[in-house]
C-alpha cells in the first residue's frame, strides 16, 4: 500500500483505541495495554470505567471475578446500571462526557488526603521536574493558544533543561514550577463540590472511589483500572485516559501486578492492528511515517524522530530508531534499499496531513476522492452521522468491499424506505465486491489486548469463491507492478523495488509474513565484544530486536515483533501454560515487547531493586541482574544505583504527570464539554466551553445540534448478545438480541408518556432513528449544574444486513466530530431528542 | 460411566420400581449467580447443543430474549430490576429445567416412561411416549414446561378435526398417522424444558456442586445472597440444585441414546 504511494488510508483503529496510544504512549512511553488479563486477577481494587468488561469483554472479564473472589472490590461508574455493575460491589452513575471533572476530582481529592505514593512520585514520575516559564494556563487555555487556527503553540509546554541539556529538578518539590505544585494547583478546581455539580454523580459515591483508589497507594495495595470506548470516544478522548494514567502513577500502581491500565481492546486483533502501523501517519512498530514538511530527507526523519536523553544514564529506547528504521526500510525494499539511496526513503509517501477517518469522508464528501478500498470493515455503521457517509459514498466513482459478509457499506445504494432513504438510480457508484475469509478459515496469529501474539490454525476452508486477503491484495498488486513494468508511469521506482520474495507471489502465506515481521540477518552479525563470535548469522530469524541494525545487515517488518519467529521456531504457536509466578505464562504465545508480560515491570520494585510488596514480586535485582517471574522490562544488568529509570521508551526514563508537547490539547487534562454540551456551559469557564484544540469540518459543524432542540444527552453502546455489526448475520445471536432499542430512564418515560416497549423516534440534528423502549430503572436522571439531565442510552448492533430485525443504523445520530489527538469521534456524548411514535 | 447415566431412577406413570442394581454418582451443576453476567452463553449454548432455534422475535421493553421458554427455547435468561432501600439490583436468572430430585412433571405425567429421573439426577423427557396432554406444564413448581404449537395444533385437531382425523400410538413407540394427520410432526418439538447444554462465559458461572448431594439441576436465587459459593436455590425436596461443566460427558450419551431411538413421524 505505501509502496503504490497511497497515504490516505487508515483503520478500525481510529474509531475506537486511537487515544489509548496517545495518552498511554505520551505518559508511559508505549499506547498499549499495560498489565494482561490474567493479571487482573491479582488487584485488591478494579474500578470499572468508561468501559462495560462485563457486556463487552465476558470471557477476559474472569480475571475481575478471579480478583473479587479473592476479596478485591469493583466498583464501576457508568451513565448506566449495566452487566459489569450488576456483579460489582458499588455503582456510580456519571453524566457521560465528564469524566475528567470526576477523575480530576480523585487527583485533588489523593493529593488532599496525601493519598500519594510518595518514594515512587519521587522516583518514578516527572513530578520534581521543572517546568519552562512561559507556561501557564488560564481560564480554560494553556499557555501558547492560537484562536485563529484554533490549536496551540506548544513551545512552552515542557521542561528547563540545563547547558547539558538534561532537565531541571528539584526533589524537594519546592519550586514553584515543578510539576508536582502545578499540577496541584491545577486540579485543586476540582473539588468534591464541583465533581458533583458537573457529573452528577452522587458526592458519596464519588468519596468512596476516592477512598479506595487512595488505599491503593500503600506499598501493599495495588489497583487497577478497566476501561474501553467509553473514555476513548470523546472530543477528550486521550485526555480522559492521562487522568488515569496520572493517577495511577501518583498512586504506584504501574509496573505493578495487579496495577496498570488496562486499555481493553475490543475487535479482534484490533491490538495487532495498531501495532502494524495501519493508521495513516505510522509506519510498522508505532514509528511515524514520515512527513512532508518536517522530515523531507532521512536525515531529518532520522534526527527528528531519535530523541536526546533528558536525564543521565537513561536507557532512551528510542535511541534506537534508526535501526529499527533501516531494518523496516531493508524489509521494504530489500536489496534495493541501499546506504547511498538512505536505504529508499524516497520511496516512501510522505503525509502533509493525517487522512483520519472523519478527514477522508469530508474529502469524499467534497467530491476529492474517487476510489475507495475497504477492507474488514463496515465503515458506514461504523462511522458517525450516517446520512453523510452515504452522501459521500455516493460521490464515488467505485468502491472495492472486501469482506466475508455482506455489509452495508457495500449495499449503502440500496434503498430501504425510511431506513435509508436513498436513490439507487442516482447514484453512479459502482461497487465490486470480493468474498475473503474470516478468521477462523486461515492460519495466522491474532494479537490480544495484553498484547500476546496466539497462533491458530484454521478450522475449515473458505467457502464459495472467498480468498485470504493476502491472496486478494497480491493479486491487485501483482496486476499493478505488471502494468507499471509494461506501460510504465509516474514514479514507478517504489513499485517495481518492493521486495516481494514469496514462493508463491499471488499467495503470501502467514508463516512467510511472520517471519518477516519478526526480521533476520541480512550478514553475518558478530558480537560487538568478541568479533569472532557471531549473534547471528546470515540468513537467520533474528531472536529479538537488541540485535537490528543501522548498516542494512538485518532486515524486520514490525520491530516489536521481534522475537515471535525466531530461530526456535514459533513462538506464538507456544502453548506451555505454567505459570511462573503470579499467573504469569510465559511459555504460552509470545508477547511483544521481548515476550515482556507486566511492561514497566521495573517499577514493581523500589528505587534499591527490592519488590515494593513482597506478595508481589514480579522481578527483583539479584545482585547482578534482573530476574524474576517476568521478563525485565529493563536494561537487564543496570544495577539499581545506576540511575536508570524505570520507563526505558521516555527520554526523561520516568512516568509523565505533565505530558510536556506531546498531546495537542494540553499537558494537563482539562475539563470541556462535549460537541454537543448539555449545559450549553463550562462552568469551569464559561468563555471555553468546548475544547479549544478540536478539529471540526464546517459541514459537520453545520449539524451541530443546541440543547434547547435535542436536550437529552444520547450514549452508544455495545451488548453480550452481539459483536459489532457482524454478528446481526448469525440467526443466534439475532434470537438473543433481536431488534434495535434504547434505554430510556423511568423519570423521562414518565415525562414523555413512554411505557417499556413502545416505538420511540431518537433523533439528533443529524438524522433520526426509530427503535424499541426499555424503560429502566438502571438509567437515571442526574442533577448537573441545577438542571436535570436525562441520558439515552443507545446499542448499536443492527442494520438491514441481517437476519435479525430489519433497523435504523444507531450511528445516524452522533456527529462526526473526534478526539483532538486522534480524530477517534464522538460517540460517546452527544444530544439527541425523544419522542413516542403514537400508533406505531 | 458411559451407561450408567441411562440408568433410571424412575418413570412417568409406572409404579414398577426401578432396578436397583447399580448406584451411580449423582451429577449436579450450579450456577453461582453472585457472579452470572446475563451474557446468555448458556442459553445459546442450548440451542446450538439441541438445534434449536427460536424465531428472531422482537423486543418487547426487556432485556430477555426470546421473551419466554418454548419448545425452541430451553434456555432463557430473565432481567429483573429491583430497589430496595435506594440500591438497584439487576437481578439475572437462568430459567430452564432445575432437574428436581421430586420432578413434579415427572407425577404428573400419565403417560409411562414420557419423563424419567436418571440414577445421576437428570431429568429427561422422552418424546415418543409423550401424548402432549400437558399435565407435566401444570406440574411443574417452576412454570418451566410448555406445549409447543404444534402439540398444541394437534391435541386440537385431533379432538375437533374431520372424522379419522386422529392421532393413535402404534406398537413401535411411534405416532402412526390416521388419514389427515399431520405428516411431519417431530415429537423433539412438543414440549420444552430439559437443559443438557450449560455453558458460560463467566468462569465462576457453572460451578462444580459440593460432594453429590443434589440431582443436576439448576438453581438459580436472588443476585446478591451475601454468600458466593453455596448460595444456591434449595428446592421443594431440600437438595442442593445448581450447575456444573460436569454434565458435559452425560450429555454427550444423551443425544447418543437420543439417536439410536426411533425418530418419531418418519415413516
Amino acid at each position: 500500500m505505501r509502496s503504490l504511494g497511497i497515504v490516505g488510508t487508515d483503520a478500525q483503529a481510529r474509531v475506537c483505541h486511537g487515544p489509548t496510544v496517545s495518552a498511554l504512549a505520551s505518559t508511559f512511553g508505549r499506547g498499549a495495554m499495560t498489565n494482561t488479563w490474567v493479571d487482573i486477577g491479582n488487584a485488591d481494587f478494579i474500578l470499572i470505567m468508561g468501559g462495560n468488561p462485563a457486556e463487552a469483554h465476558p470471557v477476559g472479564f474472569k480475571w475481575a471475578i478471579e480478583a473479587k473472589k479473592k476479596g478485591a472490590r469493583i466498583v464501576v461508574v457508568d451513565p448506566r446500571f449495566n452487566r459489569s455493575a450488576a456483579v460489582a460491589d458499588e455503582y456510580v452513575p456519571i453524566r457521560a462526557g465528564s469524566d475528567i471533572v470526576f477523575l480530576g476530582g480523585a487527583i485533588n481529592w489523593l493529593i488532599a488526603n496525601d493519598k500519594i505514593q510518595w518514594e515512587y512520585v519521587k522516583a518514578f514520575t516527572n513530578a520534581s521536574y521543572i517546568v519552562e516559564e512561559g507556561f501557564g494556563f488560564e481560564d480554560g487555555l494553556f499557555s501558547g493558544f492560537d484562536p485563529a487556527k484554533g490549536q496551540y503553540d506548544r513551545k512552552s509546554w515542557n521542561y528547563e533543561f540545563d547547558e547539558a541539556g538534561n532537565a531541571r529538578t528539584d526533589p524537594t518539590l519546592q519550586h514553584p514550577r515543578c510539576v508536582w505544585n502545578l499540577m496541584k494547583a491545577h486540579f485543586a478546581r476540582y473539588t468534591p463540590d464541583v465533581v458533583a455539580d458537573l457529573t452528577g454523580s452522587p458526592r458519596d459515591g464519588f468519596l468512596t472511589v476516592c477512598r479506595h483508589l487512595g488505599e491503593t497507594s500503600a506499598r501493599d495495595r495495588v489497583g487497577t483500572i478497566l476501561y474501553a470506548l467509553g473514555w476513548t470516544q470523546h472530543t477528550v478522548g486521550a485526555q480522559n485516559i492521562r487522568t488515569m494514567a496520572m493517577i495511577q502513577l501518583l498512586l504506584g500502581n504501574i509496573g505493578m501486578p495487579g496495577g496498570g491500565v488496562n486499555a481493553l481492546r475490543g475487535h479482534s486483533n484490533i491490538q495487532g492492528l495498531s501495532d502494524l502501523g495501519l493508521l495513516s501517519t505510522s509506519l510498522p512498530g508505532y514509528l511515524t511515517l514520515p512527513n512532508e514538511k518536517a522530515h523531507p530527507t532521512f536525515s531529518d526523519y532520522v534526527a527528528r524522530t531519535t530523541p536526546k536523553a533528558q536525564q543521565p544514564g537513561q536507557l532512551n529506547f528510542w535511541s534506537n530508531t534508526p535501526k529499527l528504521f533501516v531494518s523496516l526500510m531493508k524489509w521494504f525494499w530489500g536489496d534495493a534499499a541501499t546506504k547511498d539511496n538512505d536505504w529508499g526513503y524516497d520511496w516512501i509517501p510522505k503525509w502533509d496531513k493525517m487522512y483520519d477517518v472523519l478527514q477522508v469522508m469530508d474529502l469524499m464528501h467534497n467530491g476529492k476522492v474517487n476510489g475507495l478500498i475497504v477492507q474488514g470493515f463496515n465503515p458506514l455503521t461504523s462511522f458517525p452521522d450516517v446520512r453523510k457517509t452515504v452522501a459521500s459514498f455516493s460521490k464515488l466513482k467505485y468502491m472495492v468491499v472486501i469482506d466475508p459478509i455482506a455489509t452495508e457499506t457495500a449495499s449503502f445504494w440500496r434503498n430501504h424506505g425510511e431506513i435509508n432513504d436513498v436513490d439507487p438510480a442516482g447514484i453512479k457508484t459502482e461497487v465490486f465486491r470480493l468474498p475473503s475469509t474470516c478468521f477462523a478459515e486461515e492460519d495466522g496469529a491474532i494479537v490480544n489486548s495484553a498484547r500476546w501474539l496466539q497462533w491458530h490454525s484454521k478450522g475449515a476452508n473458505p467457502p464459495g469463491e472467498a480468498r485470504s486477503v493476502q491472496e486478494i491484495v497480491a493479486e491487485l498488486f501483482l496486476a499493478l507492478r505488471t502494468l507499471y513494468r509494461t506501460e510504465g508511469g509516474k514514479a514507478p521506482e517504489p513499485i517495481l523495488h518492493l521486495s516481494w520474495p514469496y514462493r508463491k507471489p499471488n499467495e503470501p502465506t502467514p508463516e512467510e509474513l511472520a517471519k518477516e515481521l519478526n526480521g533476520r540477518a541480512l550478514a553475518d552479525i558478530p558480537a560487538p565484544k568478541d568479533p569472532t563470535r557471531f549473534l547471528a548469522r546470515k540468513g537467520e530469524q533474528l531472536p529479538g530486536f537488541a540485535l537490528l541494525q543501522d548498516d542494512g545487515s538485518t532486515m524486520s517488518a514490525c520491530w516489536i515483533f521481534a522475537g515471535c519467529g525466531t530461530q526456535a521456531g514459533n513462538q506464538m504457536a507456544r502453548r506451555d501454560n505454567s505459570d511462573s509466578g503470579l499467573g504469569n505464562t510465559p511459555g504460552w504465545a509470545w508477547a511483544w515487547p521481548a515476550n515482556r508480560r507486566i511492561i514497566y515491570n521495573r517499577a514493581s520494585c523500589d528505587p534499591s531493586g527490592k519488590s515494593w510488596d513482597p506478595k508481589r514480586t514480579l522481578i527483583a535485582w539479584n545482585g547482578e541482574r534482573w530476574a524474576g517471574a517476568d521478563v525485565p522490562d529493563f536494561k537487564i544488568d543496570a544495577a539499581p544505583g545506576s540511575g536508570m529509570k524505570p520507563f526505558i521508551m521516555n527520554p526523561e526514563g520516568v512516568g509523565r504527570l505533565f505530558a510536556t508537547d506531546k498531546l495537542v490539547d494540553g499537558p494537563f487534562p482539562e475539563h470541556y464539554e462535549p460537541m454537543e454540551s448539555p449545559l450549553g456551559t463550562n462552568p469551569l469557564h464559561p468563555k471555553v466551553v468546548t475544547s479549544p484544540a478540536v478539529r471540526i469540518f464546517a459541514a459537520d459543524k453545520a449539524r451541530l445540534g443546541t440543547h434547547d432542540q435535542f436536550p437529552y444527552v444520547g450514549t452508544t453502546y455495545r451488548l453480550t448478545e452481539h459483536f459489532q455489526f457482524w454478528t446481526k448475520s448469525v440467526a443466534l445471536n439475532a434470537i438473543a438480541q433481536p431488534e434495535q432499542f434504547v434505554e430510556i430512564g423511568e423519570t423521562l418515560a414518565v415525562e414523555k408518556g413512554i411505557r417499556t416497549g413502545d416505538t420511540v423516534k431518537v433523533s439528533s440534528k443529524r438524522g433520526f432513528i426509530k427503535a424499541k423502549a426499555v424503560v429502566t430503572k438502571r438509567v437515571k436522571a442526574l442533577t448537573v449544574n441545577g438542571k436535570t439531565i436525562h441520558q439515552v442510552g443507545i446499542p448499536l448492533h443492527w442494520g438491514w444486513e441481517t437476519v435479525a430485525r430489519k433497523d435504523y443504523l444507531s450511528n445516524t445520530l452522533p456527529p462526526a466530530v473526534g478526539d483532538c489527538n486522534t480524530q477517534t469521534p464522538e460517540y460517546k456524548a452527544f444530544l439527541v431528542n425523544v419522542e413516542k411514535i403514537v400508533g406505531a | 460411566m458411559t451407561l450408567q447415566s441411562l440408568d433410571i431412577q424412575r418413570r412417568s406413570a409406572s409404579p414398577t420400581a426401578a432396578p436397583a442394581a447399580r448406584n451411580p454418582a449423582e451429577i449436579a451443576q450450579l450456577i453461582d449467580v453472585s457472579v452470572c453476567i446475563g451474557c446468555k452463553a448458556c442459553q445459546v449454548a442450548c440451542s446450538e447443543w439441541n438445534e434449536l432455534r427460536a424465531d428472531v422475535g422482537t423486543c418487547v421493553g426487556v432485556y430477555d430474549n426470546p421473551v419466554d421458554l418454548s419448545s425452541q427455547a430451553w434456555t432463557v435468561m430473565r432481567f429483573a430490576e429491583v430497589e430496595e432501600n435506594g440500591k438497584l439490583e439487576w437481578l439475572i436468572r437462568k430459567d430452564g429445567c432445575m432437574h428436581c430430585a421430586e420432578p413434579g412433571c415427572l407425577k404428573a405425567c400419565p403417560s409411562p416412561r414420557a419423563i424419567v429421573q436418571h440414577k445421576n439426577g437428570i431429568v429427561d423427557y422422552n418424546q415418543e411416549h409423550c401424548i402432549g396432554c400437558g399435565y407435566c406444564v401444570s406440574g411443574c413448581p417452576f412454570n418451566v414446561p410448555r406445549l409447543s404449537p404444534k402439540a398444541l395444533d394437534v391435541r386440537e385437531r385431533s379432538k375437533t378435526g374431520p372424522a379419522g382425523r386422529r392421532l393413535v400410538r402404534g406398537g413401535s413407540n411411534r405416532w402412526t398417522k390416521g388419514q389427515g394427520a399431520p405428516h411431519s410432526v417431530h415429537r423433539d418439538d412438543w414440549i420444552a424444558c430439559f437443559c443438557r447444554a450449560p455453558h458460560c462465559c463467566s468462569p465462576a458461572g457453572p460451578v462444580p456442586a459440593a460432594g453429590n448431594r443434589g440431582g443436576a439441576g439448576y438453581g438459580c436465587c436472588r443476585h446478591r445472597a451475601d454468600v458466593l459459593p453455596g448460595s444456591f436455590l434449595r428446592t421443594r425436596a431440600g437438595s442442593v440444585r445448581g450447575c456444573t461443566p460436569g454434565l458435559a460427558p452425560a450429555r454427550r450419551q444423551h443425544e447418543d441414546h437420543r439417536r439410536d431411538q426411533p425418530i418419531a413421524g418418519a415413516e
